[in-house]
């Protein structure tokens, strides 16, 4: 088979200058969707990368830029042309192109044609296989602007969109309709054709401060002309620093600090291309609702950033930012704050409505909410909450009546008009109108932090309370929905189980909280009754726990915890989280011990050995060594140690002390290392060999206490 | 939204080495290097992976029904072999005179396949790589993103493709798959 | 509110002015539909001319009914039943963001005074099986206009695409008036007939809509008869099938129409819980999706006439 080899002659020998431009390329675009705008960027700008690198196109460095109407890259030093190569094709070896009396084979000449030369004028060259037929050619590089048309292409072609439109009969799509094209290498423009779209050397300003086009001299003129005259700021990083700073002198100015979102500022960047900051007030009265409210109003629904003064307390005043250098920034000002004054004024009513209820009144209604189908309504899921929470409260020590009463109502605000008109608020809003009602700080509390956490970063609930029903809940879920059948499959996870299950571990973990989830699983089976069919309940229990295990599993490798540790302590399948967890810690120690390889090959070796032979490994009636039948020094050794290490362990392992139990064994080595040197297990009499198997048997046992860590 | 992943395999000259007088046997079927990783790789990237094939063999009697399904059984047994996994093998077996509507560039194979699989591809993301203008075709009148790829044909194809329309090209099915989420 | 004078100063007047200005860019001005819908989306000269390959250019007011969102007539902006400004232009023209622009220019928006941004919103109608990807327009911060190019009709592609847009008018109108409670808009001035001559009194939206939107929000949340209206559900879905299957897709989409007008009463009554919403919007869907294709059979039957024409 042939190979090809590559060198470039210029980067060997010629210190010769290569003439370099800079080439720009700019898509004019329809508004794009604002959280897409820095992967499409930064995508762009890869694939472009991506197909200079595979033309050998050397260059400076690449540029990116977006606003809402382009994307665009600017090459700085791209050179002129391809480096000239030489190429050199391997062929057959002499001994398959030649015939034994000299005369070239069809493989030889086949070879010599698609090199298109003849056979004659190829070379032979040595390998470490023997001599072969080479053939070398010059190549000449190309000139980079008979490249840049389908590298252009490629990369907008391949640019990751998550979803892509077609737009009035153009066959392409893309993220929006397209409607301009740049293609400029140094002064020339490089006809490149999409969209059934020409590239020509015009851009476009501002839409409404410069709508024309603005014709470019040369591609490094792109950012001037475009920040000076076009009033567009097409360096989204200086853009949103600009913006941020902007906020940042606004509030100062309003006796305040704004509170500015890292992902709102990005979105706020992808609206506007020459960004113009401005503060709104709105009436003081709608400072009472809820501070949440009133930052999610303002977030969520109309893209501004709220002002806090020193001590947190929100003003009333809001901080936006427009795309336009106003003729009267009092309009825009206005027009703004009358949106925001119908949001909160709504707001208001719909808080004002619902604190005259108390929370217990909606508990009827939520008879008629369905949790899931099968399972019943979001009542029913109270119920099971209330008695799952108790059981959790009296084994964390929580105070079983405000776990009761948190359980009975963290449910409730769900049926709020609050709640309807800003579904993130769930839990929040249950917090202030249980206060309204008259609910202790505890209750409240716990309302509001069931949910937590939110998400992978989210925080975790604080209160005991808030601990207890937040575990109930999602147990519950999980629960119910691995009974009926209804366990996540690899791409579908309808009911979040998967964080469910990992808030449940964050929780146990990060607080350090001794619950046995085989236990919590069962007591939940119960309190669904006849909701679930009995018959797959155990199963469906064991399925749950592995998906908690495998949970745990990318948990632990998040925390560079190594498989095989995890592994060992798996096989232990201690079901209870934060157990699991300190075996982990125990093991990790134990590995940096100088004597735990030795030790896990000594475990591999037993449990082979016990295998074989048709031992149980751990077990509860142990039959008794007869110390009459150790015969050899090594295996009486041992067996005195063993005796010695158990009783002195026992403690240890009463109080979870995994690290010194393992720690404490870790000084069997030597006697371990010596009944293997010099005791053979499998003896020829049948009563000496199942002794020694019983003592091989104890020895284990008295890791596996711990973890597997044959497994390491 | 069914978030159903599919992707559509033109088989010659993606999957395995295309032959200039067709692959008449399962011993002409030898897989291009990295395919059947890439299949492989698609599986565990939650894809769904068809083939949809043009196999004029059979209506030109050059190999019978049998054979084809012979060659296909040794495909499928070193896709799995590699850990991959195909869920359906669509193939037109008429003449180009037959006037069908499975031959691409018509996309009969292509449509079969995304009802039977109860995707849509105007709402999730259906990808269908090949080597020839004839794949790109049937891709776009299915609602499919065309992705060209070099190997078999696919060299040839880039450079005689219309500029005018955007077709992704990658060295080969790997080079591909290893791009995808 | 702005410091340039108010063009544009009665909702009869906008009404006219969106009229004129989509005429003079080659729309048919259609009259509504005199059947009840949610939207423009929903009229026929959208929804059905949005399949097929034939072009298509209209607008037109459509009034819109959302049962759930009546108020009695006590909200300042939320009633059940309002109305939009509907235009279509199939295959969309390259400068149709700069004709909408204009259009508001046209209402006596200035653009370099107000702040407008196009702000990615998707809009979906999942009774009709259809979706498209586009804006909301914000005029300083609030909402005017649904800017959607359909990508999906009836479950059938949309090629060539239909740019659509559906203005908000009552809330353009009272931006514009500075109006802050919808039953104090303007809809026109009239000779007063008691007064001198040369007095002219307002004719408000609330004098013309206030009792019918007490009266039907009342309807919509307590009177209706829940029972009547899941017979007639079943029994227009029946005859919606006969007429497919008669191939007379026109009035079978007529048909559809009524059961998602029904199937919004019985939402609002809360006569249809969550585990069953799904189920009637399923249910429509499928006849929508039938009329789509039975639609698009007809007018390749007759040779899809519009292609000749140049609409």
């Amino acid at each position: 088979m042939s190979q090809i080899t590559e060198q470039t002659k210029d980067q060997l020998k010629n210190k010769v200058k290569i003439k370099t431009q800079t080439l720009l390329v700019e898509l004019g675009t329809e508004e794009l969707p604002p959280t897409q705008l820095p992967i499409l960027e930064s995508s762009f700008k890869e694939n472009f990368a991506a197909e200079l690198k595979n033309n050998r196109l050397e260059f400076d460095r690449i540029e990116s830029f977006s606003t809402p109407r382009r994307l665009a890259l600017q090459v700085f030093s791209l050179v002129e042309k391809q480096p000239d190569i030489i190429q050199e094709r391997q062929g057959p070896s002499l001994a398959q192109a030649f015939a034994v009396d000299g005369a070239p084979t069809t493989a030889g000449l086949g070879f010599a044609k698609s090199c298109g030369v003849e056979l004659s004028q190829l070379s032979h060259k040595e390998t470490a296989t023997g001599a072969v037929l080479a053939f070398s050619s010059n190549i000449k590089g190309k000139a980079t602007e008979e490249l840049i048309p389908c590298m252009v292409q490629q990369a907008v072609a391949k640019i990751s969109m998550a979803k892509s439109m077609r737009w009035g009969d153009l066959t392409e799509s893309f993220v929006r309709p397209v409607h301009w094209l740049v293609v400029l290498f140094g002064k020339e423009v490089i006809a490149t054709n999409m969209f059934a779209i020409s590239a020509g050397r015009y851009t476009y300003g501002h839409r409404f401060h410069c709508p024309r086009q603005l014709a470019l001299k040369q591609a490094d003129d792109y950012v001037d002309t475009l920040n000076n005259i076009g009033m567009v700021m097409p360096n989204s990083q200086q853009r949103q620093e600009f913006i941020r700073a902007e906020i940042e002198r606004v509030a100062r100015e309003n006796d305040g600090e704004a509170q500015i979102s890292a992902a709102l500022l990005e979105l706020v960047t992808g609206l506007v291309e020459y960004p113009v900051v401005m503060v709104a007030t709105f009436a003081a009265e709608f400072l009472d609702l809820p501070k949440e409210a009133l930052v999610s109003a303002m977030q969520q629904h109309q893209k501004c950033f709220p002002i806090a003064d020193q001590h947190g307390q929100l003003l009333a005043k809001f901080i936006l930012v427009s795309n336009i250098n106003s003729t009267c920034p009092q309009t825009v000002v206005c027009g703004n704050e009358r949106v925001m004054h119908a949001r909160l004024a709504d707001a208001e009513f719909h808080y004002q409505q619902d604190k005259q209820r108390p929370l217990t009144a909606y508990l009827d209604k939520l008879q008629t909410v369905i949790f899931q189908q099968q399972l019943g309504s979001i009542h029913d899921k109270i119920l099971r909450i209330q008695t799952l929470a108790a059981a959790i409260a009296k084994k964390l020590g929580a105070k079983s009546e405000d776990v009761a009463r948190a359980a009975l109502l963290c449910k409730s605000d769900l049926m709020s008009q609050m709640v309807g008109e800003f579904p993130e608020l769930q839990g929040i809003m249950g917090f202030y109108y249980a206060r309204n009602d008259g609910e202790n700080k505890e209750v409240a509390t716990a309302i509001r932090e069931h949910y937590l956490p939110r998400h992978a970063q989210d925080c975790l609930p604080r209160s005991l309370p808030g601990i207890c029903v937040a575990l109930a809940d999602r147990i519950d879920t999980l629960v119910g929905l691995f009974a009926i059948g209804k366990a996540p499959t690899a791409d579908k996870d309808p009911f979040a189980l998967r964080r469910h299950a990992l808030g449940v571990l964050r929780i146990l973990l990060e607080k350090s909280l001794h619950l046995d989830l085989q236990e919590l699983f069962t007591l939940a089976t119960e309190s669904y009754g006849a909701k679930i069919t009995l018959a797959p309940v155990k199963n469906c229990i064991e399925q749950l726990m592995d998906f908690c295990f495998e949970r745990l599993r990318g948990f632990c490798a998040d925390k560079e915890i190594p498989a095989k540790t995890f592994a060992a302590v798996l096989a232990k399948r201690p079901t209870d989280p934060f157990d699991f967890y300190c075996r982990l810690k125990a093991v990790q120690a134990f590995q940096e011990l100088p004597v735990a390889a030795s030790l896990s090959e000594a475990n591999k070796r037993v449990h082979n050995i016990l295998a074989k032979a048709n031992m149980p490994e751990l077990s509860n009636n142990m039959a008794q060594i007869d110390p009459q039948l150790l015969l050899e020094v090594a295996e009486n050794n041992l067996a005195r140690i063993l005796s010695a290490k158990e009783i002195e362990v026992a403690p240890l392992l009463e109080q979870a002390d995994y690290t010194n139990y393992l720690q404490v064994l870790a000084t069997l080595k030597p006697s371990v290392d010596d009944f293997f040197d010099h005791v053979m297990v499998l003896a020829e009499d049948l009563k000496l060999r199942n002794n020694r198997l019983l003592l091989l048997t104890k020895l284990r046992n008295l890791f596996l206490q711990v973890a597997d860590i044959s497994l390491l | 939204m069914s978030e159903k992943k599919l992707i559509i395999l033109d088989r010659d000259g993606v999957i395995n080495f295309d032959a200039p007088e067709f692959v008449k046997s399962p011993e002409e079927w030898r897989a291009i290097p990295g395919s059947l990783e890439a299949i492989a790789l698609l599986k565990s990237k939650g894809y769904l992976t068809a083939i949809a094939t043009n196999q004029s063999g059979v209506g030109r009697g050059y190999f019978s029904k049998q054979t084809l399904v012979a060659i296909h059984a040794k495909l499928l047994a070193a896709v799995r072999a590699a850990g991959g996994e195909i869920v359906q093998i669509k193939y037109c077996p008429h003449l180009p005179t037959d006037n069908c509507f499975c031959r691409k560039p018509k996309p009969g194979l292509l449509l079969e396949l995304i009802t039977e699989l109860q995707i849509d591809p105007m709402v999730d993301t259906v990808f269908a790589v090949g080597d020839s203008a004839r794949d790109i075709e049937s891709a776009l009148a299915a609602y499919c993103k065309p992705i060209l790829v070099k190997t078999g044909n696919g060299e040839k194809t880039s450079r005689e493709w219309p500029a005018g329309v955007l077709i992704p090209v990658y060295a080969d099915l790997l080079e591909f798959v290893k791009t995808l989420p | 509110m702005s410091k340039t004078a108010v063009k544009i100063k009665t909702f009869q007047e906008l009404l006219a002015a969106l009229q004129n200005f989509w005429q003079q860019q080659g729309c048919v001005i259609l009259q509504p539909l005199d059947l009840e819908v949610g939207a423009g989306t929903f009229h026929p000269a959208t929804f059905l001319k949005a399949i097929g390959p034939e072009p298509w250019s209209c607008a037109h007011v459509q009034a819109s009914r959302r049962p759930k969102d009546g108020r009695y007539g006590q909200h300042p902006n939320r009633n059940q039943h309002f109305y939009q400004y509907q235009v279509v232009m199939k295959p969309s023209p390259p400068n149709f963001q700069e004709l909408y622009l204009k259009s508001l220019i046209e209402l006596g928006i200035d653009p370099l005074e107000h702040d407008i941004r196009f702000v990615e919103d998707n809009w979906e109608g999942p009774t009709l099986g259809a979706w498209g990807l586009g804006w909301e327009v914000w005029l300083d911060g609030m909402e005017i206009t649904q800017f959607t190019y359909f990508q999906q009709v009836g479950g059938l592609e949309c090629k060539p695409v239909m740019g659509e847009l559906a203005y908000g008018v009552e809330r353009i109108a009272m931006y514009l008036q500075g109006v802050k409670d919808i039953k104090d808009l303007v809809w026109t001035y009239r000779q007063a007939a008691s007064t001198a001559a040369g007095k002219l009194e307002a004719v408000t939206y609330g004098d013309i809509y206030q009792q019918n939107e007490y009266e039907m929000s009342t309807y919509n949340f307590l009177e209706a008869d829940t029972t009547l209206l899941l017979q007639q559900f079943n029994a227009w879905e029946k005859e919606c099938e006969r007429m497919l299957a008669a191939n007379l897709a026109l009035p079978a989409y007529e048909i559809v129409l009524k059961t998602s007008h029904i199937f919004n009463i019985l939402d609002a009554r809360n006569a249809i819980s969550v585990t069953e919403r799904q189920a009637y919007i399923l249910r429509v869907r499928k006849l929508a999706k039938q009329v789509a294709v039975n639609y698009y059979a007809a007018r390749e039957n007759l040779g899809f006439p519009l292609l000749k024409k140049e609409i």
